[in-house]
This record gives structure tokens, C-alpha cells and sequence, in this order.
């Protein structure tokens, strides 16, 4: 039963009355038995317990509760442990606070404008440990779209504990691409026509002709009635092999650490408001390196306290050669990396190569001798600007 | 049975209506020799773990068997719990095993 039941036992004469009585005002007894003449076992809803206990004492019984179950039960054991009830009800009430308060707040794709988003947020008292309920996300998704032109589209969402902003910057056009006026297109840098699309005006190159940068790719005319030309924004896109090179350079040898000294021990207690150590800290020379590692040991399950053990080790700096095709490797790793940022990480590439020559002086690099990777990266562009 | 109540039970079979719900009569059902089910009863006039009497509308139903308890007891039916032995109602003719039983039972 939801509400719970008390089993009950009576002692005293004329018991059926006990049975009769409860018919006829309606409480229903379930599970009667009757061990002894004079006593009789049965239980009852909680909530009917008082017709029970008024019936025994009219007519004089000895009323004995044997047991109670379900809710008043709970209740039952809250009012005797009062400090642990609300301790539960103090965690519970906590825990539901913190489950609805934002402790991370995630920004993706805001690029430039990522400052000005956290501003804006700041501005409204958007910060961790605030309250998740008094975040309008659909008030605040208007707001940055309001403020931040920059940005073609902006979502903000509440997932658990996380509010997310998901920013898309907007691609603003040209101003050349706006204006009316007549005009012409030229390339913007060397390369070879791959595909020409022209939406106004005359194409002056076509797919395989090499072109410099400067180049009149889309004349601003076009042919009318009669053979007579008129002059026109020319509009349109020149998609060419392009070329984009950059440089690394890595040097041959690595420098590493070996121990050369008696390692020193050193335990240091840690909690969250500071740390505290009885061994003093180790001094070396200022021209040896130190290692150092930490492990942390957790004393207890529930106390805020680690002990953390140092291992230092004097160690002396040495020059290690490397291998030279992880040199070569590494060197043309870099190069590609530079060359992608420099051509934009959406482009397509089409291909690349890679030339190593051997720094021997350090006057170049101001490193140690080296390898040199230049890299040639040969990507598809727009190139009508 | 008074004369008025024959009657009247009469009127019911005639027209085909449930006797217990014009009348008030009791309805027994009866699970094996395990359980028992009593609608229309109208208190209960001695209880036991071997013998149970209700006051019904037919009269005393006394109930005799061994280890007996009430599962539940409402204001109109009850259900009865363990092993049935004999089942039969004042002024019922008491011939055979049971009634003899029950004409003991009385005389006790």
C-alpha cells in the first residue's frame, strides 16, 4: 500500500466486535489471524489507523503495534534521525542546485569574434555557477545575433551543466562585387586555369592558359545589338592551380637530459587551500637541469588531502644526433603545415612536393646544422579578384 | 425462510435477476479447499483459526476447517485463507458428513 500499513495486534474479550465494528465504518482489515483466544493480529491502512485505536479504546482493548511499513514508516525514522534527514534533504537540495547551474561554457566557431562573445556574455552575468533557469538561451541567441554583425549565425543551447554557443562567421563580399559600376577582373596571383565561370562579361583566358598575377581574366563588356559592345561589371569565378611554398627547418641533433647526480626524495602534503613539505627544497647548481616527478597518493576518501612524492635528479644537457629521415620527416611535416595556413585550410590540394638541403653553418637557422624542407603546395583557387 | 423472502426470491428467478444483488444473499466462491470468497455477509459473529461463523442473509455460515485467517475483511466481503473443511449455513438440512459436523459444532 502507497500509503503505508500498520500491522496491529489487539488483545482483550469479545474481539469480533473489533471485526464488526470495522465493517460498519468502513476500515478494511487485511491479513486477520488469530493466534489466541484473546488476540487478534491483522493490519490496516495507515491512514485508517485512528479508527483502530479509538475502537480500543472504547472498549477497553490492549492495542500493540507490531509493525508499520511505507511512508509513515520514513517519516517515522526521519523524526527520530532529524539531523540525518536533513542532511539528505540539505545534499539532495544541493545537488539539485548544482546539477542546474552552468559550470562550462563552450564557443565554437566564433574565431575573431570569440572576445566580443565572451564580453557579451559577461555583460549579462553569464559566467560559471549561474543558475541555469534564469538563462533565456533563446533571449541570449538574439542578443549576440543583435550585436555581433560579424557573425552569419549563432546558436546557443543549455546541455546539462554546459551552455554551448555554436557561432558560423559571415563571409562579407567585396565591395567591388556590391558596386555596379563597370569593371574588369584580374588574377589575383599566378596560376593555371582550370575552370572559368563567367556570369557577366567576356572571358579573356580559357582552361590551360597560364596567367600572371594582374591579368585581365573577365573583360567588363559585353557584345549588344548590332556588334556594339556595352560596359558591364564583369562577375564570375577563375578556378586555377595555384602555389603556395613555405620553409621549416630542423636541426640534426636533440638535446636530452641525462641523470648525472644521487636523486633526492621529497614529500609534500597537499590539500586544496595550500601545500606543506618537511623536507626542505632541494638546491642544485644553477647549470644542471632538474627532473622532477610527482605522484599523487590519496589518503582517504573523503579528506581533501594527497601526499605528493618529488623524485629530482640532477641531470647534465647532451647533444643526441638524430636520424635523418625522421629529420626529413619532421622538417617536411612543418613545411606542410605552414604552407596549409598560408593557403587556407579549405582548399583542395592537388599536390605537393618537398626539396631537403642540409644547413652545415648555424649563421642561417641560429641553430645547430640541420635539414631544410621547402615545400611546393598546389592547391585549387579562386582567383579572380 | 420467511414467506415474504420465498417469495420475493420466487419473483426474482422468474424475471432472472441475481438473487444475491435483489435479495442481499450471500455469494460464496470457493477456491479448492484453500481459500473462500463471502460477498453480503454482515459481521462476523465468531472467529477462530478452526471455526469461523458470519452472520449473512441466509441466516449463521459457519466455517470450520484449521488454520484460518482473514486475507481481508471489508464492509461486504471478506476472503477467508486455509485449509476449508466444512462450509454450511443455519437451518440447513444437516444430514451426511458435514451436516453432522455442523449439528456437533452447534451443540457445542
Amino acid at each position: 500500500m502507497y500509503g503505508g500499513t500498520v500491522r496491529f495486534a489487539v488483545e482483550g474479550l469479545s474481539l469480533e466486535r473489533l471485526l464488526n465494528q470495522c465493517v460498519d465504518t468502513g476500515v478494511i482489515l487485511s491479513d486477520v489471524r488469530r493466534p489466541r483466544v484473546r488476540v487478534i493480529t491483522a493490519a490496516v491502512a495507515s491512514s485508517q489507523f485512528k479508527h483502530i485505536k479509538a475502537l480500543a479504546k472504547k472498549y477497553d482493548w490492549k492495542l500493540t503495534v507490531r509493525k508499520v511499513t511505507g511512508l509513515p514508516r520514513l517519516r517515522d525514522f526521519a523524526w527520530r534521525r532529524a539531523a540525518l534527514a536533513a542532511g539528505v534533504i540539505v545534499f539532495l537540495a544541493v545537488a539539485w542546485y548544482m546539477c542546474n547551474c552552468v559550470w562550462s561554457i563552450q564557443i565554437h566557431g566564433a574565431g575573431p569574434y570569440l572576445g566580443e562573445v565572451r564580453r557579451a556574455l559577461l555583460e549579462n552575468e553569464i559566467t560559471p555557477g549561474r543558475f541555469s533557469m534564469n538563462i533565456d538561451v533563446e533571449e541570449l541567441r538574439a542578443l549576440l545575433s543583435r550585436r555581433l554583425s560579424g557573425l552569419a549565425w549563432v546558436s546557443v543551447s543549455l546541455d546539462g551543466v554546459r551552455l554551448k554557443v555554436y557561432c558560423v562567421q559571415g563571409a562579407p563580399r567585396a565591395e567591388s562585387d556590391l558596386s555596379d559600376q563597370p569593371r574588369d577582373i584580374y588574377a589575383s596571383r599566378d596560376g593555371v586555369i582550370e575552370s572559368m565561370r563567367v556570369a557577366a562579361g567576356a572571358a579573356r583566358v580559357k582552361q590551360g592558359d597560364a596567367v600572371r598575377k594582374g591579368q585581365l581574366l573577365i573583360k567588363g563588356e559585353e557584345r549588344g545589338w548590332g556588334g556594339s559592345t556595352n560596359p558591364v561589371a564583369a562577375r564570375g569565378e577563375a578556378i586555377a592551380r595555384v602555389w603556395y611554398t613555405a620553409e621549416a627547418i630542423v636541426p640534426m641533433a636533440e638535446i636530452a637530459s641525462v641523470p648525472d647526480g644521487e636523486p633526492i626524495s621529497r614529500k609534500v602534503f597537499v590539500t586544496p587551500w595550500g601545500e606543506w613539505s618537511p623536507d626542505p627544497a632541494p638546491d642544485f647548481d644553477g647549470a644542471q637541469a632538474v627532473d622532477a616527478q610527482a605522484r599523487a597518493v590519496l589518503i582517504g576518501a573523503v579528506l581533501p588531502l594527497w601526499v605528493r612524492l618529488e623524485e629530482y635528479a640532477p641531470v647534465a644537457l647532451e647533444s643526441r644526433p638524430r636520424a635523418e629521415e625522421d629529420v626529413k620527416q619532421e622538417a617536411a611535416l612543418a613545411a606542410l603545415r605552414l604552407a596549409r595556413e598560408a593557403a587556407g585550410l579549405d582548399k583542395p590540394i592537388i599536390d605537393k612536393w618537398v626539396e631537403y638541403s642540409i644547413i652545415d653553418n648555424s649563421s642561417e637557422s641560429g641553430m645547430n646544422p640541420g635539414i631544410k624542407a621547402h615545400l611546393t603546395l598546389e592547391v585549387l583557387e579562386n582567383i579572380a579578384k | 425462510m420467511r414467506k415474504g423472502k420465498r417469495r420475493t426470491i420466487r419473483h426474482a428467478q422468474q424475471l432472472g435477476l441475481p438473487e444475491d444483488v435483489v435479495l442481499g444473499l450471500p455469494r460464496l466462491v470457493l477456491h479448492g479447499n484453500s481459500s473462500m470468497t463471502l460477498e453480503n455477509h454482515h459481521g462476523a459473529l465468531e472467529y477462530g483459526s478452526t471455526r469461523i461463523r458470519m452472520r449473512t442473509g441466509l441466516g449463521t455460515l459457519t466455517i470450520l476447517g484449521s488454520d484460518l485467517s482473514l486475507a481481508r475483511m471489508g464492509r461486504h466481503d471478506m476472503m477467508l485463507r486455509g485449509e476449508i473443511q466444512t462450509i454450511c449455513f443455519d437451518g440447513a438440512p444437516e444430514t451426511g458428513a458435514a451436516g453432522s459436523r455442523c449439528r456437533a459444532d452447534k451443540e457445542r
